[in-house]
């Protein structure tokens, strides 16, 4: 932020834990174990080379660009570490859901417009990529920017009436639109174009490489073009953003008339934001279309991506780009496939992802509590003066370990026999997406941000503070840095809490 | 002639389901401002409960309980979740309603699972005549089934104090609160109320079609539609509105095919597949041309 | 020179008379205020200024063009900015980010130029970029300028709100109440900084205002309204002896309209 500072502080806690996070996490999907011991090298490697700029003054404000290099670097050498094509086309798919999702983002996290139409977009980019390659035998690329072009035509046509409808009405007419799909492409009138009610399948165009590289397997190279164009749509999001259209955006959510006012054109505003957005979601849809064995069918774009696509906008967080990216990995990689896992380790009896999950939450529900924290603090102080606090801790640990085993016994005994817990993932996803709109309405992206403000001294005083007693005479946070976190929360929390504050009881 | 009052009948009939769903969501958005996109997976699940119910007392019984079931959950969704959002951004209220919807649908998937299930027909008999149009019993019931609801809400939120109560409450909350009256109760009775009526929804269109997780999702779709036509702040016109998706979709049904040959540009193979299409396409027609739908009132933005 | 001038406006809502045959005019590098009781038409007035609202009669001219021929994010390129009565920031947005906003037409805003970093959108941001630091510190804004402004306190909000109308190189600002909300240590400063800004920035300056006293010092010329008319008009001596504005203000009239 800010140009005049001598030298960056140090990395915070929380980057470098989010960072080494990150890089196991993506290892360890691409190659396993050893994968994520590669990751979290990459990432220490990474830690050196931001160090090593920060001392050179030329680099110092480029510390985000070694990151960006870090990441980039992690991500092409990941296909090459993973086991199997499964894994790469997974790594795709959470590269084109990013796409579809930072498209969304812009459109309903920067400019206010919800959209539970975005699958008619990626419907209509897959399609017409499809049809394109069917019908001209085209390069799959450039069929990808003629069904990119058109999901762009369409948004500026459907932003045209949208603009006289705010909020929810436009939710209503947005979602007519994804339902719409549907039944037209299944049209008999279209079916020589669309293939009707069975789709369109294209197995047999070869959409490989140009060349004839031995390492070069289709499915790497599916996955790099889902890179690059992640790549591309990143670049252009920040240009967008961080200029005057993006403030535009944001100008027009934030308050239409006030943003007239300043001189903002809110319709060809609106309009914008739509044509940019419907053309990611275009983008994504074609590759969707690519990397689903080349085939397109009314399925494949149902209202039901739509409202994946939303909650993986907000779990990540609203208006931030690396929002979108950390919601299409929640999507890909906690929502379809761990939880396929999880259930699937629970039938052949394993009783640990229940157990840790009953701890987390027995630990977010004990510790999350501002009522317990209060309870500690008042009765550790008359246990002990200063490790009273400590041991109350202590105990509430254990008792966490205990809610665990019992929140696997009830598991157990209610879905004995008859419960399948996959059927049962739209309701966990309905209650966290409830309960990141309720709690978190930042999102992943804006609690990060929020942590990364946070230094090693500040963080270990906070745990200090939560854990032990506090020392007579000090709170450990001063006044001034509690201000300024106030600050960086945002009005989203100051009203939130101003809220509770004011209902109280 | 005959097929076209046919029609128009057996619209009607189809849109008062519609009226009902759209009748629920009025009052929701009345009073929290807010669209339930839950209401109809809502309704799907007491819908169930219903059906298990059944299996063991009279259907009289069982739909009674199955109503006062949906009433409960209503209030507690309401108390425990969309009070925790009501301060929020209306985007904030969209994604809950979002997070209800698959919710309830998952749940109402993993324990009943995805296959059919026979829903009891309450009203038995041969179809009516009336003069010369036929139409099936279940579906006239269903019409007055749905007059009698928007008369009776009507009538609560015109003539009792408790309805007035609750129009204070979803007209302006603080000079209400003023008042003393008690609104959070209140907000609790709009949702819990709505509820109730999705839930008659659910049982009365389940023997049309037959009950599975996914229901509703067209039903409550059109029940939008018939909401927004209706313009969301009059129960009369949410009935209203439905009858005209109803009838849309009928008459698109039958005459669209007529109305290509005529235009000569090719024919139709299947008109049916044109219903869901047009009836989507004049919601958005609708909004785009009012956007406070046909019978709402215009609110003038002050500054 | 005459910068504004505005003749014979009606305004009507449903049965209410808002606005009857209002005209006046605004030298260049007055201050010129506009008061009146409540529901006299003042912000109706405003709001047809910056065509929020279209008149039913009437015609409106700044610098020698028809202002009602502009479309409302257009007003602002015409050379007019202007302030909300209870102060319409972008709450998420950072103060700079807000100071910015107010210079959205003069800086390069076509989406596809951007989304490429095209050189001419870089240097257009980079000169608005300087001209809001200036406002920045004008406005004594330095040290919140990274912070949400809808975290702010509210007379600092007014200051953003200010910076962000002038960010346009505005020749003519309008500030609806810009005293609302303030104590009185705090209305006596705001008077200050609108008589420095005028004479600082060259900007011509209309306001709407209740706060009598501010009106008096800091005004060049004053006009009066009540329910939807102008009943007097000249400098701040003149207007205070006036008898129809007096019994505008003090009585003898028959309750009040909604505004």
């Amino acid at each position: 932020m800010s140009a005049t500072r001598a030298a960056l502080p140090a990395p915070t806690p929380a980057e470098v834990g989010a960072l080494a996070f990150a890089g196991y996490l993506l290892g360890f999907i691409a190659g396993g174990n050893q994968g994520a011991l590669i990751g979290v090298a990459a990432v220490a490697a990474g830690m050196l080379v931001t160090r090593f700029a920060r001392r050179v003054s030329w680099a110092q404000e480029r510390t985000g660009v070694a990151w960006a290099a870090v990441i980039l670097a992690l991500a092409v050498i990941a296909p090459f570490v993973a086991e199997g094509d499964f894994r790469i086309t997974q790594m795709a798919t959470a590269a084109y859901i990013a796409i579809g999702v930072l498209g969304l983002n812009l459109l309903t996290g920067y400019t206010g417009q919800v959209s539970i139409g975005h699958s008619a977009f990626l419907g209509l980019g897959g399609y017409t990529t499809a049809i394109v390659v069917n019908e001209w035998d085209a390069h799959f690329l450039v069929a990808l920017a003629i069904g990119t072009l058109a999901a762009t035509l369409a948004g500026v046509i459907i932003g045209v009436p949208a603009l006289r409808l705010s909020g929810p009405y436009l939710a209503i007419a947005t979602l007519g639109l994804a339902v719409v799909f549907g039944p037209i492409v299944k049209l008999h009138e279209l079916e020589d174009f669309t293939g009707g009610r069975a789709g369109l399948n294209l197995f047999a165009h070869d959409l490989g490489p140009p060349v004839d590289w031995a390492w070069l397997t289709d499915a790497r190279w599916y996955y790099f073009i889902a890179l690059a164009l992640l790549i591309v749509a990143i670049v252009l999001a920040r240009h967008l953003t961080e200029s005057a259209v993006g403030r535009s955006f944001r100008a027009v959510r934030d308050g239409e008339v006030a943003a007239a006012a300043a001189g903002i054109n809110v319709a060809a505003t609106k309009i914008t934001a739509f044509a940019i957005s419907s053309a990611y979601a275009g983008c994504a849809g074609g590759l969707l279309f690519l990397l689903s064995n080349r085939f397109v069918s009314p399925e494949s774009y149902t209202v039901l991506i739509s409202i994946e696509y939303l909650i993986a906008m907000i779990i990540g967080g609203m208006a931030t780009i690396e929002g979108s990216l950390i919601g299409s990995f929640f999507l890909v990689y906690l929502y379809r496939e761990s939880f396929d896992d999880l259930s699937r380790r629970m039938q052949q009896g394993d009783d640990m992802p229940l157990f840790l999950a009953g701890v987390v939450i027995a630990a977010v529900a004990l510790f999350g509590s501002t009522l317990v924290t209060a309870w500690v603090r008042r009765y550790g102080a008359r246990v002990h003066p200063r490790y009273g606090a400590l041991a109350l801790n202590a105990a509430l640990m254990l008792c966490c370990l205990g809610l665990g085993v019992a929140f696997t016994a009830v598991v157990r005994k209610a879905t004995e026999g008859f419960l399948d817990l996959v059927t049962l993932r739209g309701a966990l996803t309905g209650m966290f997406l409830i309960i990141t709109v309720v709690a978190l309405p930042e999102g992943v992206a804006g609690m990060l941000r929020r942590l990364r403000s946070l230094t090693w001294g500040e963080m270990g005083s906070a745990v200090r503070d939560r854990l032990t007693t506090p020392a007579t005479g000090g709170d450990p946070v001063t006044p001034v840095d509690e201000e300024m976190t106030r600050a960086d929360f945002g009005p989203v929390e100051h009203m939130a809490s101003a809220g509770r504050h004011g209902k109280g009881g | 002639m005959d097929t076209f009052i046919e029609q128009v009948v057996s619209g009607v009939m189809t849109g008062s389901v519609y009226g009902i769903v759209a009748l629920a969501l009025v009052m929701i958005f009345q009073s929290t401002r807010m669209f339930n996109f839950g209401q109809g997976e809502i309704a799907t699940f007491t819908t169930f409960i219903a059906w298990s119910l059944m299996l063991h007392m009279p259907y009289a019984l069982g739909f009674v309980l199955a109503v006062v079931i949906a009433f409960g959950i209503g209030a507690v969704l309401e108390r425990g979740v969309i009070r925790l959002v009501e301060d929020k951004p209306a985007m904030s209220g969209v994604m809950v309603g979002l997070g209800l919807f698959i919710a309830f649908n998952s749940i109402s998937a993993s324990i009943y699972g995805p296959e059919p299930h026979h829903f009891e027909q309450p009203f038995t008999g041969g179809p009516i005549d009336i003069g010369g149009v036929t139409i099936g019993r279940h579906s006239a019931y269903l019409f007055g089934v749905a007059m009698l609801l928007s008369a009776l809400f009507y009538a609560f939120f015109r003539y009792t104090s408790v309805g007035l109560a609750l129009r204070a409450t979803a007209a302006d909350r603080t000079g209400a609160e003023l008042m003393g009256v008690p609104t959070g109760y209140m907000l609790m009775l709009g949702w819990g109320l709505a509820t109730a009526v999705g839930a008659v929804a659910g049982m009365l269109v389940a023997p049309m079609i037959v009950l599975t997780p996914n229901m509703m999702f067209f039903v409550l779709l059109f029940g939008f539609a018939a909401a927004v036509l209706g313009g969301l702040d009059s129960a009369p016109g949410a009935v209203v509105g439905g009858v005209i998706v109803g009838v849309t979709q009928n008459l698109v049904g039958v005459y669209v095919d007529d109305l290509v040959s005529a235009l000569h540009v090719g024919s139709i193979r299947d008109p049916n597949q044109y219903r869901d299409i047009v009836a989507m396409g004049l919601i958005i027609v609708v909004l785009a041309l009012r956007p406070r739908g046909l019978f709402g009132r215009a609110i003038v933005e002050r500054v | 020179m005459t910068l504004l001038s505005v003749t014979d406006i009606w305004k009507q809502f449903g049965g209410i008379r808002a606005l009857q045959g209002v005209g006046f005019e605004v030298e260049e590098g007055q201050i010129c205020a506009l008061i009146g009781p409540n529901g006299a038409g003042k912000t109706t007035m405003f709001n047809c200024l910056s065509r929020i609202y279209d008149p039913d009669r009437g015609a409106i001219r700044f610098a020698g063009s028809d202002l009602l021929a502009r479309a409302p994010h257009a007003v602002v390129s015409a050379g007019i900015a202007r302030t909300f009565q209870n102060v319409s920031l972008f709450s998420t947005m950072t103060v700079m980010e807000n100071v910015l906003v107010g210079g959205h037409s003069t800086i390069q805003h076509n989406a596809v130029l951007t989304m490429l970093r095209w050189p001419s959108v870089t240097r257009s941001e980079r000169a608005a970029r300087e001209r809001a630091a200036t406002l920045i510190d004008y406005f004594d804004l330095r040290d919140v300028a990274d912070r949400p402004a809808g975290a702010l306190p509210f007379p600092t909000r007014k200051r953003v709100e200010l910076a962000r109308g002038l960010m346009s190189s505005p020749r003519l600002l309008l500030l609806d109440e810009p005293a609302g909300g303030l104590n009185h240590e705090e209305v006596r400063e705001l008077g200050e900084l609108i008589r420095s800004v005028r004479t600082d920035l060259g900007v011509t300056i209309l306001l709407v205002e209740h706060h009598m006293q501010l009106v008096m010092t800091i005004s060049d010329k004053v006009c009066v309204m009540d329910f939807g008319r102008k009943i007097a008009e000249g400098c701040p001596d003149e207007v205070k002896s006036n008898a129809e504005v007096i019994r505008a203000y003090l009585g003898d009239t028959p309750g009040e309209q909604p505004a």
